[in-house]
């Protein structure tokens, strides 16, 4: 299983391959942005994450005014329903609860955990990658014999340990904390890798010369550098923790029923395949979309800011 | 030179594996505290006999104590017995290592096999429809959840070939036949589905990436002139391009050799098969601490061991990497 | 070693550490609908008849051969005295011979012994006289030697039964007072007091003397781990043991010196499957044989299969729920409040019940292949009363009872009283779907009239330590019962948080009768004593009966003679000699 941190790297290396960004700061970015705005497929992705961005927040307002049903509503009788049953566009679940309004409150959840593990990964990530890379020498090799280590323990051993730590009271947040607590290594990585690469250019020692403090050195001109790493890594990270999510779901971890999660609702679904196939697809479905968006959207801003790919 | 660098490479990995050790330890001990299976889920057992087992397993010292008697341990190379079934954490590991490489070792050989003509193909073809629809398989590949492709196929080849046509295509779990099984044929037909749901992420990407250094390398300098100079368009190709664009590639295998024995371990739970993946799950479910524990620190070794034959390959094959 | 294959009655061990080994449990235990009507006319004639694939043929019999069998778990350990999963016991009883058996209805039948022993007249004494053409697969007799041997190794005074550990000491240094060997073919087991129970749970399997006295002199704490527990070299039974592909199958060989005849095939394999789904999928394509215990979820679909034929039953099971009702309990004192208060705990327990739609569950959670529960007995027991409360779904009455209680409805819709709002979490274990789903349910139904519940499926170790620990509100679980209908393991009080007393219920009159009943040997006499614990439990509801699942097994028509039933489960199979497989393969 690739994790995202591999993804980014993957996508780094191939960065670097095309070229890395040597042209300086300002041009840069509108260029890129124009780019990036040229792309078509990357927008449709952009908008596809958007909108189910929104969807998510939504979800109580939807869940009251468009679906009229909650999450945990049941309606026993009628379970199994197909789509198109009335009442219930989608149809229902073993329970009789909306599909509808299951994935909408489900993209909160799936979405949620992927947003905010990725955010917690760059945060955390990018501080110690950033400080690793600046400081140099104690400081670099402590920072990253931590990350060597947080990156050595195998994935999912990790998350099998943590889960079961938080198993009594796994919610959307602490989930994140789980998978971030092992994403944040190949962001951090990543970040030190492009720090190292632009902290001896002349830009830089001249703008010390001139007496510039480190903190202004460090956030006016190697995190700007940084950030289309950043972004790429992100995008491709929203995806990965998404699946990630559904792959925990599976083992019996993750975010538990009633509270809906595109994963939990997918690996649930496997034993009514019989019953209603539907209950399967649509969340299926949902993943898919979502991180086929993510990750194109990645590219996308990946070929912005390295054009000798396309 | 080399061996300099391996030698403070694998001085530097210590304190890693260490590190690992210690943050399982803690957690299973903060998820689990002094809980012994089987033992202590038996209600009927008086304080008396649970306190005497547990003095026996040592339980009952502090934390460090425990810890610092478990490292003592492994440098002497015992890594303990499982709790629940008291056979060693070494035999343990050694039954099943060997089918969790047989696994990831397959999968990743079938990317790079698969990757390299796909990747090929569509930087040669760049922009065509063929380029497109690889390409769009690619991506479209990342995004599917791996336990889920594992349960289609199983569907698709296995069960409804099976009503249809009287038996299935392929076995749907274990790694031989559960009867009359065991020669590298019947291995193999075990083999196929889970190292192809395995192989599906990294063909997906490596695919892609080989075709942008495939692009990355045409349009180098010496590709034009080997092109002016007259050379045929497949001597360019496969002579000088395609070599120098599956380096890269190499790169990217080598960031997977670190995962090789925990990466399949969804794939290893759908497929039933009798991995280090699949039992350090279930171990860590019933609690056997000691074979987590021995587990976790090994596949960590393993991790960093992977990591420094990575090293090792770039360096062995780019001889403009520099060491640090 | 209780009648429904190696587990004490009523004690959920087994099924516990089902859960711990595999990721889904889908194996439900059932009840037969046509088990309740069945009851009125002689329950166990009934069962007999539809107990299981009973094609007896027995022309056309082909020798050879073998039968993959599908497991949820891996098989922990081989030994009578450790074991306590499905899969090991399977194993094992087709390893070791008894010294009795059981027919799937749960009558007892002799194997070893040559008769079922009566017990004589002062009520303690048991004498069995063993056959005398019985042979460990290595050609030595087995005698009254290994029976007493056995019996050491968990009682007595030659080993320290305690360091080795087995499961039964407890109970045996309670129950049993002595074994002896007059000669080389009578054993007499004496108990200290008048125990029903005793022979239906407590004679097991003798174990080779010759070979494992010298392992246990050794070191009796690691006995657990000997070799022979994980790959038997003799064994008595009607297969002997081949290989075991860690993690992946455990495949037998016919025991040519079987006392009994040699079976027709020549192996059986007892396959790991990885859930419920792979199960029925394996079934279909052929991979396994038989499923003991389909997911209900897929019953309907195993239908479609035309290589499998499905049997179902009433099995001594019943899901149910249970309530945290000691006031005193100090991890969960508000809810010990709630629904241990001496004034109104009952009318509230008493609500709650009423506001859950059984018959729904049974029908939508269970796919149908459950009945509504009715009693705390199991539909298979002889002592099934029907003389007891009834709660139909009324939630209006619900609603009645909890206003009459004192709680009434607050801003929010939960009921409140005294400041204390109604709401509380409900554990089960993760793992089994139809108990994951179950427990929604029950918070929906129950939210309808105002108690706010929390469904919180848990990890299974977490779950287990429940029972002593006794910090939660209330659980959802199931048990699996044996022939035996004492019921004390669950509801006597010297049990709280020692056995599965989690509630911490305490009826002096209940402990009087439960212990009077395990002394009286009398069955008419047992009878009428549990028809009053059926009353006064089914009054009280310290815990609440939901279902009675039906065991659901599909076997391969290609196997024959498979004569599984409610006590023919797991490990006592004495038809497994004649099973054979039509094609020979």
């Amino acid at each position: 299983m690739i994790s995202q941190g591999q993804i980014a790297e993957a996508a780094r290396l191939e960065g670097v391959l095309e070229g890395a960004a040597t042209r300086p700061a300002q041009s840069f970015w509108s260029e890129s942005w124009e780019r990036l705005r040229a792309n078509r497929a990357g927008l449709l992705a952009a908008a596809v994450i958007v909108f189910m961005g929104l969807v998510a927040l939504a979800a109580p307002l939807l869940s009251a005014l468009v679906t009229h049903h909650n999450f945990h509503e049941q309606d026993i009788q009628n379970n199994f329903a197909p789509p198109l049953f009335p009442g219930h566009v989608l149809g229902t679940d073993e329970i009789g609860r909306d599909t509808l309004t299951r994935l909408i409150w489900g993209a909160q959840v799936s979405l949620g955990v992927g947003f905010l593990t990725v955010a917690i990964s760059i945060v955390v990530g990018t501080s110690v990658g950033l400080s690793a890379g600046y400081f140099g020498g104690l400081a670099d090799d402590l920072l990253m014999r931590l990350v060597d280590v947080v990156l050595a323990i195998p994935r999912l051993f990790l998350f099998i340990l943590v889960g079961i730590l938080f198993f009594r009271s796994t919610t959307l947040v602490t989930l994140s904390l789980v998978i971030a607590s092992v994403g944040w290594g190949g962001t951090a990585r990543l970040v030190r890798g492009e720090v190292l690469s632009i902290r001896n250019r002349d830009f830089m020692l001249a703008t010390r010369s001139l007496g510039a403090g480190h903190l202004r050195l460090i956030l006016r001109h190697l995190l700007p550098n940084a950030l289309p790493v950043l972004i790429v890594a992100a995008s491709l990270g929203v995806g990965g923790v998404i699946l990630a999510e559904a792959a925990l779901d599976y083992l019996g971890f993750g975010i538990h029923p009633p509270t809906p999660s595109w994963g939990n609702m997918l690996s649930n679904a496997q034993q009514y395949f019989t019953h209603s196939i539907w209950l399967v697809f649509l969340p299926g479905v949902c993943i898919f979309v979502t991180v086929l968006a993510a990750n194109l959207f990645g590219n996308a801003v990946r070929d912005a800011f390295d054009p000798r790919l396309r | 030179m080399l061996w300099k660098y391996l030698v403070r490479r694998l001085v530097a990995a210590i304190p890693v594996v260490l590190g690992v050790s210690l943050i399982t330890f803690v957690l299973m001990h903060a998820t689990g505290g002094d809980y012994v299976p089987g033992i202590s889920d038996d209600p009927r057992l008086s304080k008396a006999t649970v306190d005497a087992l547990r003095h026996e397993y040592g339980l009952d010292q502090p934390w460090w104590v425990q810890y610092g008697l478990w490292l003592w341990n492994i440098i002497h190379g015992d890594f303990g017995r499982s709790m629940i079934d008291g056979t060693r954490v070494t035999v343990h590991i050694a039954d099943r290592l060997p089918n969790t490489l047989e696994l990831t070792v397959t999968a990743i050989l079938m990317a790079v096999l698969i990757s390299i003509p796909v990747g090929v193909v569509s930087a040669l073809r760049r922009g065509t429809r063929v380029d497109n629809a690889l390409t769009t398989m690619s991506v479209a590949g990342v995004a599917v959840p791996e336990f889920w492709l594992g349960l289609m196929l199983i569907l698709l080849v296995a069960v409804i070939p099976a009503q249809h046509l009287g038996a299935p295509l392929l076995p749907s779990s274990g790694a031989t036949s559960s009867f009359g099984g065991g020669d590298p044929l019947d291995r193999l037909a075990h083999l196929i589905l889970p190292a192809t749901v395995l192989a599906f992420t990294y063909l997906s990407i490596w695919s892609r990436f080989t075709r942008s250094s495939m692009l990355e390398v045409l349009s180098q300098d010496y590709v034009r002139t080997a092109r002016a100079k007259g050379m045929g368009e497949r001597r360019v190709v496969y002579q000088h391009a395609l070599r120098n664009a599956v380096i890269p590639l190499v790169t990217l295998v080598g960031l997977e050799l670190p995962g090789l024995v925990s990466g399949g371990l969804i794939v290893e739970v759908v497929f039933g098969w009798p991995g280090i993946g699949r039992f350090a799950y279930e171990r860590a479910l019933a609690f056997d601490y000691t074979t987590v524990m021995g587990l976790t620190t090994f596949a960590a070794a393993l991790v960093v061991v992977g990591n420094l034959l990575a090293d090792v390959l770039y360096a062995v094959l780019d001889p403009r990497i520099r060491y640090t | 070693m209780a009648a429904n294959d190696g587990r004490d009655p009523g004690f959920e061990q087994f099924e516990l550490f089902l859960d711990a080994w595999s990721r889904r449990d889908f194996i439900r235990r059932m009840g037969g609908a046509a088990a309740l009507a069945a009851f009125s006319i002689g329950g166990l004639e009934f069962l007999e008849a539809c107990g299981g694939n009973q094609t007896a043929q027995t022309q056309n019999v082909r020798k050879g051969g073998h039968v993959t069998e599908g497991s949820l778990s891996d098989p922990t350990t081989f030994d009578i005295i450790f074991s306590s999963d499905t899969a090991s016991n399977s194993l094992l009883g087709m390893m070791f011979a008894g010294l009795l058996d059981f027919r799937a209805d749960g009558t007892q039948i002799p194997m070893i012994a040559k008769e079922v022993p009566k017990v004589e007249s002062d009520q303690l004494t048991y004498r069995f006289n063993l056959r005398q053409d019985v042979k460990w697969s290595d050609g030595q007799p087995i005698t009254s030697d290994d029976v007493l041997f056995t019996y050491s190794l968990m009682a007595g005074s030659t080993y320290d039964y305690k360091a080795i550990n087995s499961r039964y000491w407890p109970d045996l240094e309670q129950y049993l007072d002595s074994v002896k060997a007059p000669d080389k073919y009578s054993v007499i087991m004496k108990t200290k007091v008048p125990y029903a129970p005793f022979l239906t749970n407590y004679v097991f399997a003798p174990l080779p003397k010759h070979v494992l006295e010298p392992v246990v002199q050794k070191s009796a704490a690691d006995f657990r781990k000997a070799d022979f527990n994980f790959a038997p070299t003799v064994v008595s039974g009607a297969f002997m043991f081949d290989r075991w592909d860690k993690s992946q199958q455990v495949v037998l060989k016919a025991n040519p010196g079987y006392f009994r005849g040699r079976p027709n095939l020549d192996s059986y394999v007892m396959k790991t499957v990885p859930d419920g789904v792979a199960i029925a999928n394996q079934l279909k394509t052929g991979e396994i044989d038989v499923g003991n215990g389909v997911e209900p979820s897929l019953w309907d679909d195993m239908a479609t299969a035309s290589n499998v034929s499905r049997t179902s039953f009433a099995q001594a099971g019943w899901d149910y729920y249970a309530y945290d009702m000691d006031p005193t309990n100090p991890k969960r004192p508000v809810t010990g409040k709630i629904f241990g208060d001496p004034a109104t705990g009952k009318t509230v327990r008493m609500a709650l019940y009423h506001a859950v739609d059984r018959q729904s569950l049974a029908d939508r959670v269970y796919f149908k292949q459950a009945d509504v529960a009715t009693t705390v007995e199991p539909p298979t027991s002889w002592a099934l009363s029907t003389n007891v409360t009834k709660y139909p779904y009324d939630p209006k009455k619900a609603a009645d009872l909890l206003d009459q209680a004192g709680w009434k409805p607050g801003p929010d819709g939960v009921r409140i009283k005294d400041g204390v709002r109604f709401s509380f979490e409900i554990i089960t274990n993760v793992g089994n779907k139809a108990r994951e789903t179950t427990i929604q349910v029950l918070a929906e139904s129950w939210k309808k009239i105002g108690v706010e519940a929390q469904p919180k499926p848990i990890q299974f170790t977490e779950y287990v330590k429940t029972s002593t620990t006794r910090d939660f509100d209330m659980v959802m679980g199931g048990i699996s019962a044996g022939v035996d209908p004492d019921l004390s393991q669950i509801y006597h009080s010297r049990v709280i948080g020692k056995g599965l007393n989690r509630m911490g219920y305490h009826s002096p009159q209940l402990d009087d009768m439960l212990d009077k009943a395990v002394q009286v040997l009398d069955q008419s006499k047992r009878k009428q004593i549990y028809a009053q614990v059926q009353q006064i439990l089914m009054d009280d509801l310290p815990a609440a009966m939901l279902v009675w699942p039906r065991a659901l097994v599909a076997v391969s028509k290609r196997v024959q003679n498979f004569g599984i039933g409610p006590f023919n489960r797991y490990q006592y199979r004495p038809w497994l000699k004649d099973v054979f497989v039509t094609d020979g393969k």
